[in-house]
């Protein structure tokens, strides 16, 4: 089963593209809503990003500095206010229209109607993508890939929190996408079993190349998991710095006592608590 | 595994589970019989204004033919009218999903039907419809018909933003998630309605024979009434009691079928 | 329409007491204590009770010792079970539901039958050319379960038709005939056919009274235990309310005039008529001879026979404990 996964993670669709392309490619990007009370309200502001194809970015940043908004803008779920934002050279939803992008909420957000199977089977069905068999193989294979194949037949109210989230993960990959969008997936998860999901990511990471954005607002998950770390702020929402983590690749558990790791992770957090510094 | 001993020996265990769990309930109500049949003894209660159990039973069985005979016309008019009343709000809400500006033009006629008293309106069923059995399907659907479209409306619209959103990424039709998600998100929402519903057909039925029918337990009820004939009165009016229980438990039953799922079922 | 009434009687009564006590209190005289009693409308307050509202308007009952409150009924409320159980003192209904009543073991004794003919019949639009109960046959008939239809039955059997001749649906209202869903219908000819003609469209109708059918409507009854305990009070109550049927039929226009004050939702015409029709039911040959509200036992006797050939009836009818005819003045 192992097997199949991988071979359907070589068959991911963006083959055809130059090596170091950019997969995406934000440009001057503001985003405003309209308030209930009359007004309006500067989300996001000014935003400038790029990501290479293959790379693991994370959003870091307080509650409200725009992080979700993010990622609904680079899914195509809203549309920008103002400036540009490209995906492998296309709108989002030009993108969207031939190709997959996954998105893991911050709650499985699960059909609690369908088994585990049924939620991974899920997209592919409404997209009317390959055929039955191969929908139903690559299913399995990314069930066992979040190792949940006995639990294929259980329904999510029969699992816990982080067997649900893995299952949402499952979800998003199982049609081989060009993009991951993650927000906050393990928010709600106790430590232990987060710091599983998060090797558990990697691997999964690793094993498909996949392109990643990952929201999270805890600094030590993100460096652990990322090539580069955006900070945000809020009022109005803006990235204000980026760390590329300088850290060895496969990361190991012990990674997170390292002194390198822990120097990072405080260059981080000064630029999270003092904007200012990281302009100059 | 399925043989026929250990068929009848799960139902045997089944019948024993249920008796466990609802003896108080049993209890109770045989309680409340024997209560009631001493004290229209002990209090010398005449029979015209409330007679006894017994006097009610022994009714019953010796009628059993002519209640049967009505009983199953009456129910007959209020399952038609329940499925008609779920299929014109199934309808309607899957309208109102697609089409807010229908949404926003028949909800408020909508309400305003629902406002009408069935007392009032069925003697005027049976002027446009006739004598027949459709004037009493037509008073059981409209009095089912407005709880089951609006928990079925609200359950369609029941679906958190982020499912929404993982329908318009994986660029679903509006069909698709109605067939895919709304209807089953709709599902407990509108089993609920559908038990509260499946009392109120029965009682429309009985209304619209109340106010001109020829057959059906509402006419023998009406007729019984005329006659002074307290212990058909009340034969009538349990043996409906009796039909619009059993009803509630298919629907009960259908259910459990449809709400497969765990932790699906509200209330 | 019956909070309306009953409101409007009570608070009548608090202020008769109200001014009795004024009165009592002026003079220094022990003032008589009114008997209390209760009497149960079959309908709502209207024409038909025009009588009973007289007596109390023109203070009939108060002049013969008697605190009347009048209660009006409807559909759901048979004033059988109300003066059967003693709840209330007395009752009016058509002869046969007391009988019914009494064949279910209420304690119901009949004192005066003031409607001697009774109004139940069929009536039809006269464009249909119905003329006798023979025209009816192959012909469509709508009828009310209860009601006068027992009566009709009979009518028909007399006749020499037979039911099965006729196709029946039970239906209620006047809109079946006047739509012409049906070509005839059972009812009460004295305001069935009036809501017709005042509509615009003629009407024929046939009485049950006119092919010999005997009963009687607006039969006032009490229980057993008030003939025991208080037949003055009874006596004086049949003979105020004959004293109303006297003058509300002499003084008609006043007698509109004060129903239609009482409810003002009544149709003053509908009203008129209905009250001219009602006085042909009361004011009988027989009624001149022996007495307004008189009956007898062979009237009761033959009413409990054609309830049981055609009115399903089957239970225990002793005539003679149901009525008490020597509560009626002479005329
Ligand atoms: N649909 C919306 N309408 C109005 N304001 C919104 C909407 N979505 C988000 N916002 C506002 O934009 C800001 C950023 O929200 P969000 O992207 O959810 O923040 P984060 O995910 O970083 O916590 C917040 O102040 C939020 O209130
Ligand atoms: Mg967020």
């Amino acid at each position: 089963m192992m097997g199949a996964a991988h071979q359907f993670v070589a068959a991911t669709g963006v083959k055809l593209l130059p090596e170091r392309e950019l997969a995406i490619d934000i440009r001057g990007l503001s985003k405003t809503f309209s308030l209930p009370a009359g007004g309006n309200w500067t989300a996001l502001q000014g935003i400038d990003l790029q990501v290479e194809r293959g790379k693991f970015l994370s959003l870091v940043g307080p509650s409200g500095c725009g992080k979700s908004t993010m990622l609904r803008l680079i899914s195509g779920l809203l549309s920008p206010t103002s400036g540009t934002v490209n995906v492998f050279g296309q709108s989002p939803e030009q993108f969207r229209s031939k190709n997959r992008m996954g998105f893991v909420f911050q709650d499985a957000t699960l059909l609690p109607w369908r088994t585990v199977l049924g939620n991974v089977l899920f997209p592919m069905e409404i997209l009317g993508v390959y055929t039955r068999k191969e929908r139903l193989e690559r299913a399995e294979a990314y069930l066992e890939l979040v190792r949940l194949h006995e639990f294929r037949k259980s329904y999510p109210a029969q699992l816990s929190g982080g067997m649900r989230q893995r299952v949402s993960i499952a979800r998003a990959l199982a049609d081989s996408p060009a993009i991951l969008l993650m927000d906050e997936p393990f928010g709600a998860l106790d430590e232990i079993t987060r710091q599983d999901m998060q090797e558990e990511l990697l691997r999964i990471w690793a094993e498909t190349g996949i392109t990643t954005i990952f929201v999270t607002h805890s600094l030590s998950e993100a460096l652990f998991l990322s090539d580069e770390v955006a900070v945000m702020q809020a009022r109005p929402g803006r990235i204000t710095g980026s760390v590329v983590a300088d850290l060895p690749r496969p990361r190991e558990p012990s990674l997170r006592l390292k002194p390198n790791f822990v120097e990072q992770l405080m260059r981080l957090e000064a630029m999270l608590r003092d904007p200012d510094q990281q302009k100059s | 595994m399925n043989t026929p001993s250990h068929l009848h020996n799960r139902f045997l265990t089944r019948a024993a589970l249920s008796l466990q769990e609802n003896w108080p309930s049993i209890a109770l109500f045989a309680l409340g019989l024997l209560i009631w049949q001493y004290a229209v003894a002990f209090l010398q209660i005449p029979q015209y204004l409330l007679p006894t159990p017994s006097e009610i039973f022994l009714r019953i069985w010796k009628e059993r033919w002519l209640l049967w005979s009505n009983l199953s016309i009456t129910m007959i008019a209020a399952i038609a009218g329940f499925f008609l009343g779920f299929l014109i709000a199934v309808g309607l809400g899957t309208l109102f999903v697609f089409s807010r500006t229908a949404a926003r033009a028949l909800m408020p006629w909508t309400i305003i039907i629902r406002t009408i008293p069935i007392l009032a309106i069925a003697p005027l069923m049976t002027i446009w419809l006739g004598f027949g059995i459709a004037p009493k399907i037509a008073v059981a659907a409209l009095a089912c018909f407005f709880p089951i479209l609006i928990n079925f409306y609200r359950g369609l619209g029941s679906i958190s933003r982020e499912i929404g959103e993982l329908l318009s990424l994986v660029n679903a039709s509006r069909v698709q998630g109605l067939i895919h998600v709304r209807i089953f998100a709709a599902m407990p929402f509108t089993f609920a309605a559908l038990k509260i519903s499946s009392g109120l057909a029965v009682v429309g039925a009985i209304v619209a024979e109340f106010t001109g029918a020829n057959l059906g337990i509402g006419t023998l009820i009406v007729t019984a009434g005329y006659q002074q004939d307290a212990v058909m009165l009340f034969a009538g009016i349990i043996v409906s009691c009796i039909a619009s229980v059993l009803f509630y438990y298919v629907v009960v039953a259908a259910e459990k079928l449809c709400l497969y799922w765990p932790e699906a079922r509200m209330g | 329409m019956r909070n309306i009434a009953t409101v409007k009687y009570t608070k009548k009564i608090g202020s008769t007491v109200a001014s009795a006590l004024a009165l009592a209190l002026a003079f220094a005289t022990p003032a008589l204590a009114n008997d209390k009693v209760v009497m149960r409308l079959p309908w709502i307050a209207n024409v038909q009770a025009a009588a009973y509202i007289i007596a109390f308007e023109k203070g009939f009952y108060r002049d013969a010792g008697l605190d009347v409150e009048i209660r009006p009924g409807s559909v759901q409320v048979n004033p059988n079970q109300l003066v059967a159980s003693g709840d209330e003192h007395f009752g009016a209904n058509d002869s046969p539901n007391i009988i019914t009543g009494v064949s279910r073991g209420m304690p119901l004794v009949a004192v005066a039958a003031c409607w001697q003919k009774h109004p139940g019949g069929l009536y039809m639009l006269e464009s249909s050319g119905i003329k006798a109960p023979k025209d009816l046959i192959g012909k469509r008939l709508a009828y009310d379960e209860g009601g006068p239809w027992t009566l009709i039955k009979a009518m028909l059997s007399k006749s020499g038709v037979k039911l099965d001749q006729i196709n029946t649906v039970n239906a209620s209202g006047n809109e079946v005939l006047m739509k012409g869903t049906v070509d005839a219908r059972s009812g009460f000819v004295i305001n069935g056919p009036v809501a017709i003609e005042l509509a615009g469209m003629k009407t024929t109708a046939m009485p049950a009274s006119d092919y010999g059918i005997s009963a009687a409507a607006e039969v006032i009854f009490t229980n057993k235990k008030m003939i025991a305990e208080k037949p003055d009070v009874v006596r004086r109550f049949v003979e105020a309310t004959v004293k109303g049927y006297k003058y509300a039929y002499s003084n008609r226009e006043e007698t509109l005039k004060i129903v239609l004050a009482n409810n003002p939702q009544l149709a003053a015409e509908q009203q008129r008529r209905q009250l001219d029709l009602q006085a042909g039911l009361i004011f009988t040959e027989r009624a001149a001879k022996q007495g307004l509200c008189s009956f007898d036992r062979q009237d009761v006797a033959s009413t409990v026979d054609v309830l049981r050939e055609f009115g399903g009836l089957t239970g225990q009818v002793d005539v003679d404990a149901m009525i008490n005819t020597s509560f009626v003045p002479a005329p």
